[in-house]
């Protein structure tokens, strides 16, 4: 995780190059979801978890789903 | 050997696994043996069928292998054919999200079947009956276990970049789809993205970060197998739904979008007239396809399906579109695609040896073109002659529904209020006669309470 932010770290203060024709613009976008699989795992449970919740909660308190909710 | 007759799509040639090609004007997509596995992964695992169900995915059947084209071919498809093949730039805001989220709905059920998509070009997507459809079968291949998506850059491009741009910069931004054919380049997003953005979570992580990560990237050698867990995956795909859905245009009021209700010289009788003229000369024509140039937000092109025709509803007023898709999209209209197009400087033939997108013309000839309120802002603020105005419908139409907009009409004056009158063959008698040359005038009437008049041609037979 600390690997992660440090590297995060490195991306936003790190010297800017311009892309240029031979550089491989895969590698970074491969990269990026290495370097964010943490959070965006994280984020997933954490809305998978609150939705739950909610729906919960509604049906106790016998509101109707407003359809806001998102699934998947 | 090719044989004669048939011919490849000259789009079509970037993917190893197949290709599309047309024979007696009805299209085939060819899989190639080195797609077997997949193919049949897609069919046997239940996914495709969940997915045309959903109507997510185009419908095919498998026809004989004796029509296919090379030796390669393990199976030749017969897909349901896409009536009009409209691209990207010609999208509004809320045509290409829709795009983008089916892209993402297809992705998550190909996740749960074992399955990924390899690429999401915006490309790929279609509109049929109203909605967006992916037309690519062969976008699929098995999942590799714990890897990232592969075709993740391709969707920030295609989708995510321009929909952020059109959102938080201006939706005139979206054009730049016409120059950058594989996408916008996250480095041209991230710099023209306004500060702003990087509070939005997604955005950051999505377009700045993952821009920042190509360039830091980009010359490095990268030692290590990479993982990504089940549950990273779908929490990509969770936040990359949530960046798209996050991204929306306020509808802005714009000189068009209420032209009907307060901007128009007709009374409610004339404008009625009009309609009912309209429907007439449609009714007698009864064409299978219609485009409405200059359709404003689709008030004639209404009349058009009720007929029972595929009208393509084309604008240059971006919130015109806009306001027109979220209607068909409310009322569940499948007959009507409305598109962006200045007709100054229509789409063109784009990407590699002009061919892989088609200009406006060669995706034409409507059976009949409705130019309702629209000859003079092409002859009087573009400048374009009769002649030549009548050459370009002439290669778009078999039919020609125009009205003619004489000079003393009050919008023709506010055009001219500020600009020295050059137009003295701005007649409608050199109307007739310029336009005489391509057409043959069937019928023409004279609209009630103004000077327009509604002419309805049919091309000649020489040309």
């Amino acid at each position: 995780m600390f690997k992660q932010i440090g590297i995060i770290i490195v991306l936003l203060i790190g010297f800017q190059s311009p892309a240029y024709a031979y550089l491989d613009l895969g590698t970074g976008s491969y990269m990026i979801q290495v370097i964010i699989a943490g959070f965006v795992a994280f984020l997933f449970f954490a809305k998978s978890f609150f939705l739950k919740i909610k729906i919960y909660w509604n049906r106790f308190f016998g509101k109707k789903d407003d359809g806001s909710g998102k699934t998947n | 050997m090719m044989e004669v007759g048939k011919l490849i799509n000259p789009a079509s040639f970037r993917d190893p696994n197949g290709f599309i090609f047309s024979h007696n004007d009805v299209i085939y997509r060819q899989i190639n043996t080195c797609y077997k596995e997949n193919y049949d992964h897609l069919l046997q695992s239940g996914l495709y069928e969940a997915l045309v169900v959903q109507g997510l995915l185009i419908e095919h059947e498998e026809v004989s292998l004796e029509i296919a084209l090379t030796d390669e071919a393990y199976q030749v498809l017969k897909p349901r054919a896409v009536p009009f093949i409209s691209y990207p730039y010609e999208w509004s805001f809320s045509q290409l999200k829709d795009a983008a989220l089916t892209t993402l709905k297809i992705q998550k059920r190909a996740f749960a079947h074992g399955m990924t998509l390899k690429d999401a070009s915006a490309y790929n997507i279609q509109f049929l009956d109203g909605r967006p459809v992916l037309i690519d079968t062969l976008s699929f291949e098995t999942y590799p276990q714990n890897s990232p998506w592969v075709a993740y850059r391709q969707f920030c491009q295609h989708f995510l970049a321009p929909l952020a741009l059109m959102a938080c910069k201006d939706n005139r931004l979206g054009q730049l789809l016409r120059i950058y054919i594989d996408g916008l380049p996250l480095d041209l997003a991230d710099n023209l993205l306004p500060l702003t953005s990087i509070i939005r979570p997604y955005l950051f992580i999505h377009i700045h970060l993952h821009a920042k990560s190509q360039r830091h990237f980009a010359n490095q050698k990268v030692a290590g197998n990479f993982k990504m867990k089940p549950a990273s995956f779908l929490g990509l795909m969770d936040s990359l739904e949530s960046a798209i859905n996050g991204l929306k245009w306020k509808l802005k009021d714009s000189e068009w979008i209420a032209y009907y209700q307060a901007d128009t010289n007709y009374s409610p009788e004339g404008f009625q007239h009009k309609k009912d003229l309209v429907s007439s000369f449609l009714k007698q024509c009864k064409p299978k396809t219609v485009w409405d140039l200059g359709a404003n937000t689709g008030e004639f092109s209404r009349l058009a399906i009720q007929e029972g025709a595929l009208t393509i509803s084309w604008d240059m007023d971006l919130s015109c579109v806009e306001t027109n898709y979220r209607t068909c999209r409310e009322k569940g209209e499948k007959q009507i695609l409305p598109l962006f197009v200045d007709l100054t400087n229509p789409s063109s033939a784009i990407g590699w040896a002009h061919q892989e997108r088609k200009s406006l013309i060669e995706r034409g000839p409507a059976d009949m073109v409705l130019s309702l309120g629209l000859m003079h802002h092409l002859t009087i603020s573009n400048n374009v002659p009769f002649n030549l105005l009548a050459n370009f419908f002439s290669k778009i139409c078999k039919h020609l529904l125009i009205e003619f907009v004489p000079k003393s009409d009050s919008q023709i004056q506010r055009l001219l209020r500020t600009r020295e009158d050059i137009f003295l063959n701005y007649t409608k008698e050199n109307f007739e006669k310029e336009f005489g040359s391509y057409f043959r005038i069937i019928d023409c009437a004279p609209i009630k309470d103004s000077q327009r008049i509604l002419y309805h041609m049919e091309k000649r037979l020489w040309l």
